[in-house]
């Protein structure tokens, strides 16, 4: 009987100081690798701010698919291993009708969000009338440039797709290495990002959430997906290797001097200039993405920010809604273009002198980014991203032709929209 | 020598020691194997409204993704598992040889089947790389193509590469089973044929292969319904591309469930999957008498 009370007594006292330990609140983030080590060091900043908070880095794999598995599979599990999550633009619509993220209505102002931060950071983030995260980041779709070897041949950069391939022609040399141009050609999101920016060029469109109508078997789409494929097959100045590419290969292949052209996001700009091993230092140019003549270029949105997972821990709340904010506070924001070069989402940034002179062609972003285009916002997007990666690389490695390809993604586009919204 | 029972069936706390041994294994079994099975039913057959809707094997049954898929399951399997038989035949043969270092040779043979596949397919994943893999380089500097080829973006060369990767893992595996059933035929047997004047391959046609069956046809099942249910390797190293190439029925499921959210036609595809597993049961089971009195001689 004895034993039995110390017993006791000991559980009672272990459960007690375990109790007094969580005064401490400590949350879990969930990034992509943070090779430049920003998130480290905002990290640190805002822990030295709030001392009773620990925030945990939780570094996932580089590819944004799978980091968004991730995130859904334990949401799925109502478990919340990762409290806040580095959210991508396009992940909100299909997170937020499952009803995975916290809305943060009532701990943010979204009228001052919209007038500090670019307007479509701000409509990311929100579904169905509620505010879902907190934006950090845009992005938009880019075209570098070797400015170099353009100036040596007297070219200006390209406007058009036939300016495009015939600059990348002329000024490629595969025997040496030197390839015309480069982009993310595996089979995930970012190779439909960047199609879409030929197809929007082109003016095709795959789907529109409002109409519910898919467009991706019109003449014009069926022309942007021949380019794609002509890059390889018919101008050849791109390699076939570009099927496994996903950004990073894609930037090492234009910083090693291998590239003419290369389709990126504005983060490339700083790397290219400042890594130990990039051999294109200060003859780097940027332009907007190419399209048919008398089309508007077009920028797929991007974008990353905060979002909170809706399972976590109602006493962790507060914190994770300061830690959100405080990621998009001015400070942090210019901490990140300064280590990282990425176009961060408030407005003022771009005004900055110290910004302008680390990235001077951020005065060009202030414009580019205001007139970006989204990917088609809806819950259904991940199937519909899946579909169109698949059949578009179906046409690049010639199992479909272009029409084929198109017709068959719009198929089973329109079977998948068909499905989903009879059921919903 | 312990008594064949613990307990003797006469004494009295014999059905509580019953009950008290097979209740947390019935338990967990249900939890974690039952209840999701039926579930998954369940949910095949049910629209979202929680109605009786045949409409998920309606989606699935017209859509072009599923027969595709069951065509390179099927496909796979059978050629992965000839390839792997034929092979593991051969190995068996070799290891039931007496030779020096034979104990350590057939430790160091299991090592390919005993590496985790994720794993296993990762390194496949470099040493078939275009850029920097030593295979494609391989093949281009030894002129057997004219120039290296693209092994993981070309659908036919990646439908090769998941045959290449499971037989390189699982010939081990066979080699071992068929090589149990090589040891349980008698030495005096081959002796007899011998001074009867059998080549060494009258004796592999009328005595080993007839004295395998049984071993053989085991492997067989077992390494096919394996094969049928092949994910791993497929996820890590094509993720079911280029294209849908080699997207077989357990990536489709898990693309669907998990990637594209749509749960009920995940369901129904699993359904469609037990019920193929369950028509090639029923075959095998129906004609092994038969391909066993054919042998018996």
């Amino acid at each position: 009987m004895k034993r039995r009370v110390v017993f006791l007594l000991i559980v009672a006292m272990l459960i007690f100081s375990g109790v007094s330990m969580a005064s401490k609140v400590s949350i879990t983030f969930l990034t992509g690798p943070d090779t430049q080590g920003f998130f480290a060091k905002a990290i640190e900043l805002f822990e030295k701010a709030n001392p009773d908070i620990t925030v945990n880095l939780i570094q996932g794999p580089h590819s944004t698919n799978a980091r968004q598995q991730m995130f859904m599979t334990a949401s799925m599990a109502h478990t919340s291993p990762y409290d806040l999550v580095w959210a991508d633009i396009i992940w909100i619509p299909p997170l937020a009708a499952n009803g995975w993220l916290l809305p943060i209505d009532k701990y943010v102002d979204v009228s001052k969000l919209y007038a500090q931060n670019f307007k479509a950071t701000v409509d990311g983030s929100i579904w169905k009338g509620h505010i879902y995260r907190m934006p950090v980041m845009s992005d938009a779709g880019l075209i570098y440039y070797r400015k170099d070897l353009l100036e040596k041949a007297g070219m200006k950069p390209p406007k058009t797709f036939k300016e495009l391939f015939e600059e990348a022609q002329k000024l490629q040399d595969p025997s040496k290495g030197l390839w015309g141009f480069v982009y993310e050609g595996a089979q995930y999101e970012g190779l439909d990002c960047f199609y879409l920016e030929w197809l929007w060029g082109n003016g095709g469109y795959y789907y529109d959430p409002v109409t519910r109508k898919v467009g991706i078997d019109s003449p014009q789409a069926i022309q942007a997906t021949q380019y794609l494929v002509d890059t390889i097959h018919k101008y050849k100045i791109t390699p076939p290797d570009v099927l496994t590419f996903m950004e990073e290969e894609a930037r090492h292949m234009f910083e090693s001097g291998h590239a003419v052209f290369l389709r990126n996001w504005p983060y490339v700009w700083v790397l290219s200039q400042t890594d130990k091993d990039s051999k294109v230092k200060g003859k780097v140019g940027v332009t907007t993405e190419v399209c048919a003549p008398g089309e508007h270029p077009f920028a797929t949105q991007g974008g990353w920010g905060v979002s909170i997972s809706a399972f976590i821990d109602k006493s962790k709340i507060p914190a994770a809604i300061k830690f959100a904010q405080f990621m998009n506070s001015y400070e942090i924001e210019k901490l990140m273009v300064k280590m990282t070069g990425v176009d961060v989402s408030r407005r003022d940034i771009y005004y900055d002198p110290d910004v302008l002179k680390w990235n001077p062609f951020f005065k060009d972003l202030r414009t580019i980014l205001e007139h970006t285009r989204w990917r088609p916002a809806t819950p259904l997007w991940p199937k519909l991203s899946d579909i169109m990666s698949r059949y578009l690389t179906m046409a690049m490695t010639q199992q479909m032709t272009p029409k084929q390809a198109n017709e068959a993604m719009a198929k089973a586009a329109r079977k998948a929209v068909q499905e989903y919204w009879s059921t919903h | 020598m312990p008594s064949k029972n613990l307990i003797p069936k006469h004494e009295r706390g014999y059905w509580r020691a019953v009950i008290g041994f097979i209740t947390p294994v019935v338990i967990f079994f249900s939890i974690f194997q039952i209840y999701p099975l039926l579930k998954n039913v369940w949910l095949s057959f049910t629209n979202i409204n929680g109605g009786f809707s045949l409409n998920s094997y309606h989606q699935v049954l017209t859509s072009q993704s599923f027969w595709q898929s069951t065509w390179i399951t099927i496909s796979f399997s059978l050629i992965s598992v000839s390839i792997e038989m034929f092979i593991g035949f051969i190995f068996a043969l070799l290891l039931n040889q007496e030779f020096k270092g034979r104990k350590a040779l057939r430790t160091i043979f299991l090592i390919p089947w005993a590496l985790p596949t994720a794993i296993m397919a990762t390194g496949w994943k470099f040493l078939l790389q275009h850029s920097y893999g030593p295979i494609p380089w391989l093949l281009y500097w030894t002129h057997l193509t004219s120039a290296p080829p693209y092994f993981l973006s070309t659908p036919k060369l990646a439908f090769i590469s998941i045959i290449m990767a499971d037989a390189w893992k699982t010939v081990p595996f066979c080699a071992l089973l068929l090589l149990a059933g090589l040891q349980a035929i008698p030495q005096d047997l081959y002796e007899a044929m011998q001074v009867d004047g059998a080549g060494w391959f009258f004796q592999l046609r009328k005595l080993t292969i007839p004295l395998m069956i049984p071993a053989i046809v085991v492997t067989l099942m077992f390494r096919f319904l394996q094969a049928f249910g092949v994910f791993d390797l497929i996820w890590v190293l094509t993720n079911g591309g280029p294209g849908n190439a080699t997207m077989a029925l357990s990536p489709f499921i898990y693309q669907q469930t998990f990637n594209w959210l749509d749960v009920r036609a995940g369901a129904a595809t699993s359904v469609m999957m037990a019920i193929y597993i369950l028509m090639i049961v029923i075959v095998v089971w129906t004609t092994r008498s038969y391909i066993g009195r054919r042998y018996a001689q």
